[in-house]
Formats: structure tokens, sequence, C-alpha cells
């Protein structure tokens, strides 16, 4: 095989028993690899209704056919199970090197199962697979565990994705952090890990440092060729030299940026201070680039002079809105320290953030107190807050205790009153864009498998005018228009679908024709383009179905009612709402589901997904 | 960053160099003592650049001299091009820049002359070009010139020197070759336009994602 290894790990924790099958009992053109047989492998194997903390979840690191080819941008890995934080279906990428060192190591994904009585860790090195103690890891932080293993294992080019203290101590949005910095950060993939007391995989491939493609020449001169393409792209431009961050202004000007928890649309003065640019001027040594990137988006900060900001991996768009203009901090030193510590505790960024600025919000409305927050005054903007009780969250203690659940469920536990401006989709914490600026947006968040998500979609850059001709958009949408969003929105999410199973970062724009070119370049396939982009509506639909049968209905499509009923009153989106529920008519007629949400038998059958109808119709 | 296979091996690499400086000079772009070129492997801490004083278009790959980040010869037995300093500067601003071009590119140094700056007039010059900001002239040669050019670098893909000359840099010399190639195209349709009248540009509201982000 070309692309894929053809060899898949399975861990019975329980058991301590390791083995190995071949990935070509899947049918690989049906999903291609990474999220979307990911996606197939849970739908055939995991019970829905188990508790997603219980030994009986699965938890797979999956890869995709592209990782550690010569393709650029595939350095990816994804983690998929049943979320704790949403009962739904999860999935969190990271990007960095540890997915092609993975498949350095002769394979193409880890299923684990089952929990390990004592804490453990897996190293697979050159093919051989070991599960080892990790009791002297336990208490340890993401770093701090990368580093002992190298040592341990005496080889400084190991991969190690490793929880940290959020992930043992049960926080609900714990993340996977590998190459000190690089995360699986949504959905508690982390807290999964966790709670099987698997503290971390530590992976190296010495033979081969790169996976031959069948046409190895032809896809060497194409992408050659093609390098001009996927830097051509303007965002590419400004993410090389400002980082993801680079878009802060610019999205400020569209009343993007979510500030203040959502409450304010504008604030010039504390946007330029967080910015891309304002970094490159501070607190950035140099770019970083992922395995074969080309484009070098990630920041890699200094630190400084006390000691309390450390060189390393610096943060990027999400995190400095989240612990910056989310929660009205504008200082990028407090950022800095803030992003290390959620890496190291091993906590998602936009969630740390998220329930923060409620916690604050909370705080202005009196129902918390300073007692509750164990002498903490949880002001706006108040840096010394922020860092405090991102440790409080880390370790569970105090109110981070409270916290450390994500905002659904803490504001059950604070007041009624809480719950109303509680932001989430289905209980995962809205990223850093704010619905009201692009409507688009808000019915991408509304029915995304995960909860609110902004990766399966980036549908924004199409409502500020981009066209995809490949994926049918030809033409401008508007970016407050409601009646023309279903389509697409589908057609971004299905396509990003795609990139999750082979698995690409979405940075490198290029058509979706060229990816197939690459594919069936790295494959020896001959895959046409409508048979490629018909994989990620099956595989979207997968999931969904996934979805229902966790219990999920339409009334969980849904938006948080600040962005249904509360427009801004200043900045680019001033005097807006998003109107969902005729985006999401048309959304369900378009994705040929019933008026509930569910999709159609016909649809299925159509999809080869007439297997998903009997556990429908239970 | 790894460089396993992604870009070409170092034989290639200087063929590349020296099949630019033919490219540009039977074009028009450079004269034979004009302009100078310098390219890396992708993360190396040094570079192959072009040599000082020698005419560009007779140049054999065996006249590239090697310089570290500091402008150190390593290896070659010619002098490195004077603008070593700006080349230098640029790599040590942008891991994600290999490749480094300077021309003299008759049409869009005779608009900076004028002062008159490129707008967005076709979708290549909005998506490939950015802003091209115009650099006050600094002497040639020199390391004030250097960090006038490392202080700029970010965000850009091409930039003038005033009364001197035009650099672009890319991921590889491919696309500093195609930003000086589109640079030269759109400054010739600026200077016809020009005789009958301004420019029309595209309407902003096609391309808004590209204005917005360059801040064009």
């Amino acid at each position: 095989m070309f692309g894929h290894i053809n060899k898949l790990i399975r861990v019975n924790l329980t058991k301590s028993r390791i083995f190995t099958e071949n990935l070509d009992r899947y049918d690989l053109k049906e999903y291609i690899g990474g999220s979307g047989l990911a996606a197939k492998i849970i739908f055939d194997e995991l019970d829905p209704s188990v508790d997603p903390l219980s030994p009986e979840n699965i938890l797979l690191f999956m890869t995709g056919p592209l990782t550690g080819t010569a393709s650029p941008s595939c350095g990816r890995y994804c983690v998929c199970t049943k979320s704790p934080l949403t009962g739904l279906w999860a999935e969190s990428h990271a990007a960095g090197f540890w997915g092609p060192e993975l498949k350095f190591s002769g394979y193409d994904g880890i299923i684990i199962k089952g929990r390990s009585d004592t804490p453990v860790y897996l190293s697979i090195i050159d093919g051989k697979i070991e599960l080892r103690n990790a009791s002297k890891l336990w208490g340890t932080d993401t770093y701090q565990t990368e580093e002992y293993l190298k040592n341990e294992l005496e080889d400084q080019s190991l991969k190690v994705a490793s929880i940290g203290q959020a992930g043992e101590n049960g926080v609900l949005f714990a993340s996977i952090i590998n190459d000190s910095g690089r995360a699986a950060g949504r959905c508690g993939v982390g807290t999964v890990m966790g709670s099987k007391n698997l503290k971390a995989i530590a992976v190296r491939g010495t033979k081969i440092n790169v996976i031959p493609a069948a046409k190895n020449e032809m896809l060497k001169e194409f992408l050659r060729r093609i390098y001009v393409t996927i830097r051509s792209h303007p965002t590419a431009q400004i993410y090389s030299s400002y980082g993801t961050d680079g878009i802060m202004t610019m999205m400020h000007e569209y009343g993007d940026v979510p500030i203040k928890y959502f409450n304010k649309g504008s604030w010039t003065e504390g946007i330029e201070k967080i910015s891309g640019e304002a970094m490159a001027k501070s607190i950035l040594k140099k770019q970083w680039a992922c395995y074969r990137c080309i484009i070098a988006c990630g920041r890699h900060i200094t630190g400084n002079e006390s000691g309390t900001r450390k060189e390393g991996s610096g943060p990027e768009y999400e995190t400095c809105a989240s612990l910056g203009a989310l929660c009205l901090n504008d200082d990028l030193n407090i950022i800095a320290i803030g992003n290390e510590l959620c890496n190291r505790y091993g906590m998602d960024t936009i969630s740390s953030g998220s329930v923060i600025a409620f916690a604050m919000e909370c705080y202005e409305k009196r129902l918390i107190s300073k007692e509750n927050m164990e002498g903490l005054t949880l002001k706006w903007g108040d840096g010394d807050a922020i860092i405090n009780t991102l440790h409080q969250i880390g370790k569970t203690k105090g109110f981070g205790k409270i916290l450390a659940k994500g905002v659904k469920r803490a504001a059950k536990e604070i007041d009624k009153e809480a719950e109303e401006f509680a932001l989430h989709v289905k209980g995962l914490e809205i990223p850093m864009h704010d619905p009201r600026a692009f409507k688009g947006l808000g019915l991408q968040y509304a029915t995304s498998h995960r909860g609110a998500c902004h990766l399966r979609g980036l549908v924004y850059h199409i409502e500020q005018g981009e066209r995809v001709p490949d994926l049918g958009i030809h033409k401008r949408y508007e970016r407050f228009t409601t009646d023309d969003k279903a389509f697409p929105v589908i057609a971004v999410q299905n396509w990003h679908d795609i990139m999750d199973s082979l698995i690409m970062c979405k940075f490198a724009f290029l058509p979706p024709a060229s990816v197939l070119s690459m594919l069936n370049m790295v494959t020896g396939w001959d895959m046409k383009l409508d048979e490629f982009l018909k994989v990620g509506e099956r595989t979207y639909n997968l999931k969904r179905v996934f979805n229902i049968t966790c219990g999920a209905t339409k009334s969980d499509d849904t938006l948080p009612k600040r962005f249904l009923e509360e427009p801004l009153n200043d900045g680019g989106s001033k005097g807006q709402i998003v109107e969902l529920e005729l985006m999401l008519k048309n959304y369900y007629e378009e994705r040929g589901w019933t008026e509930r949400g569910i999709p159609k038998e016909e649809k299925l059958e159509e999809l080869d997904l007439s297997f998903t109808i009997p556990r429908l119709n239970r | 960053m790894n460089n396993m296979g992604i870009n070409l091996d170092e034989k290639n690499l200087k063929k590349q160099i020296i099949d630019c400086m033919k490219s540009l000079h039977s074009r028009g772009l450079m004269t034979g003592v004009g302009g100078n070129a310098s390219a890396r492997q992708m993360g190396e801490e040094k570079a192959w650049i072009t040599p000082s004083g020698l005419y560009k278009p007779d140049l054999n790959p065996s006249d590239l001299v090697n310089i570290d980040l500091e402008g150190k010869v390593i290896e070659g037995m010619f002098k490195p091009s004077i603008e070593w300093y700006f080349h230098t500067a640029i790599y040590k601003k942008r891991t994600d820049v290999n490749a480094i071009l300077h021309t003299h590119s008759p049409f869009t140094m005779g608009l900076a002359l004028a002062n008159v700056k490129l707008r967005p007039i076709t979708f290549e010059a909005a998506t490939i070009l950015a802003d091209v900001p115009i650099l006050p002239f600094k002497y040639p040669g020199t390391e004030e010139l250097g960090n006038q050019v490392g202080d700029t670098i970010l965000g850009k893909r091409a930039m003038i020197l005033q009364n001197h000359g035009v650099i672009t840099v890319g991921f590889d010399l491919i696309e500093a070759l195609s930003t000086v190639e589109i640079l030269e195209e759109a400054a010739i349709m600026t200077f016809v336009a020009n005789i009958f009248g301004p420019p029309e540009e595209i309407p902003s509201d096609q391309i808004e994602l590209i204005k917005k982000l360059y801040k064009i």
C-alpha cells in the first residue's frame, strides 16, 4: 500500500493487551482515513450510551494517507472519541511532528479501549509497541513529560503526545499536547485519555523519514509547482509573518472578535495591543513550522527576565482572543503566560478563556463573589485573576473545580440566571468568532457535529467573498444574509471533513481538485472529483447519525440566546442577531434530512450508509 | 523546519539561481551587473548568493558564494554580492523565505520613481503583490539598507528600494520569480492605463478578504 502503512494498533488497557491488524479491512476509498475512518470504527464498535469517562469508551489516534508523505501541510493527526463535554462525537486535531512519526514507526493509528489500573504510557518505536509504567510521571505537566520520556528512552527525537494535570484531574476540556505546545485541544479528548490512566504515547521511527508515494517522482514535480499556489493565498502571507493572530485587526473590523464575553463589538485600543503585528514587534522570536509546512504560522516567543514567561511556543489567534479580548485583557504577556499554562496543564485555550470570561460576567452580575473565588477578584481585564484562575482550573482546586466542568455545567451549579448567558453549543464553548458577524458561521456552529466548531467549514472565508469553484461556490455570499447560506455551509463542512480524513491543514488553501491529484499520486488511486467530494458528505452524515444515537436532537442544533436575541451596540456587526430558524430549515432540506434533522433513509442509502439505518430506527 | 526532500538538492538549487539570473537578464528585468539573487535550503542558516562584480548572465554554479547569516563566506572563490546585508536580514526575519531576487525591473522602477504605487488592478496583482512599499533611498550595499529591508519584510512579498531596484522573496525561487513577473506586468498595465486615465481597480466587494487582510 502507498500512503497508508496498513497497520492499526489495538490496545486494551484493562487487560494490558496489544495487537495489530491490517487497515485494509476497511473500505478506505469510502472513508479515506483520519477522522472519517475513525467515525466508521467508532460507529461499529462503540455503544453510544456509554459514559465517556468509563473504560468502555474508545479513544482513537489516527493519521491519514497524506500524513508523513511529501505532501505539504500534512503533519497532523486526530484524536476521536465520545466527548465528556458534549456526550457526542469528539474529534480534535493537532499539528507538529507526532502524526508523521507515528507512521514512520510503522502504524496508521491506535485504537485504545479499557482502563489501566495504574498510570501507563505507550511507547511505539520502530514497530515495537510496549505499555510502560508512568507512575512517576503522574502529576507532571506535558512539557515535563515530554522531556522525561526523551531522557528515559534516550532519544531526543522522540515525539510525545501527553496529558498534563488537567487530564489527570478530570478537567472536562483537557487537551493532548505534543511538540511542547501543539494541541489536540477541543472536546476533552485529554480527559478521556486521563480517565484511562494513559499518560502519554511516545513514538519514533528511525527507518524512514518520509512515507513513499505510489507516483513519487510525479508527486515531487507536482509539489514543486504547487507551493506557489499555496503561498499565493493571502492568509498564507499574513500567517507566515504574523501567525494566525495576524487576522486579529481585520476580524475586529468585521465585529467578529468576541470582546467582553461577546458583550462588546468594538475595542480598537485593546485589539491593537494583542494583534499579530504587536506580537511580531514585541515577544516574537521566530516563526515555527510543522512537518513539511511552507507557511510557518507557528510562533516561537521569547522568555522574560523575571522568568514568568518562558521561551517557547507562543499563542495563536484563538488564544489571543480567548485569554485576551474575551476577558477584556490587552496584555500580550499575560496571554503568553496563560497560553503556556494551558499547554502545560493540558487544557483547551478556547474553553479555558471562555470559562474565565463567563466567570467574570458572573462576578460582575454578583452571581459569584470574592469568597467563591478564594479571594480572587474576577474583574474584567485582570491579568492576575486570569493566571490564578487557570491554575485553579488545572488543579481543580477552589472555584476552579466548578469551572473545570465547562460553562454549561458550571452555570447549572452557579445560578439559573447564569445559564442564560453560558455560551456554548451542545456543551462546547464558542470559538473566537462571533456568529452575528457572519451568519453562515452561526449555522455552522449550530450544526457542527462536535458542538460550536469554527474549523469544520471556516465559512466566514466564503462570507468574505472567497470562491471555491470545485465546490460549486461561484458567487459572493454576503455575511448578513440568511436565505442563501445552507448550500455554502454544507459545501465547506463536507470539504473540511475530507481534509480531516486526509489529514491536511486547512491553512493550505488548495483547490479540492489539486488535493485530489495529490491523494491519487500518493495512494495510486484513480478517484474522481465527485467520488472524492462524496466522501465528505458520507462522513459528515455518519457522524450525524452517531450523534443521534447518542441522544442528540434538533433542539441541540441551536445557538445561545445572546446570538439569537441580543444585538451588539457597536462595532462591525452592530445591530445584528442570527436568524437561525430559516437557515436551519433550508440546511436540513439541502442535506436531505427530515424536519427533525435526521438523515432520510434514501440519503443514507445514496451515501452507502444503509448499515446505519437499523440503529436510527431503534 | 525539516527539509526532507521538500526542496531542491544543492546542485539543482545552484543551477536554479543561475537560470533565474539568465532569465531575468534576457527579459530586460536586470542588467548584467545590476541585480543579484540568493537561495537556501529550507531551514538552513546559510545561503548561496551571486558574486559581486561578475557579469550575471555568464555566471556558472561554481561562481556562487555560500555565506552564513552574518555574511561570512563559508565556500566560494568570489566576494558575495554587496547586498548580502539585506539578503541575510530577510532570512533572519522570515523562516518561510528561502529565495530572494533583486532586479531593476524598468516599468516597476519607472512608476516608483514617479511615486506611483501599484493598486489591485488584476486578481493576481491583488493576491500576490499585496501592498508593495516604496522604501526611501539608502546607499546600496550598506548595513543601513539591510536593516531598513529587514524592518519592513514582515507581511511583504515584494518591495521597492527607491532609486535602486526591486526585491522579491519566496518560499522558493519560483515564487520569487513569479512575483517579479507579476509586479512588472502590473506596472506595464498601470503605465499604459495612465496614458489614457487612472486605471480601473477591481471592485472592493469582489476582493474583500484580500483587501482587508493586506490593508490595501
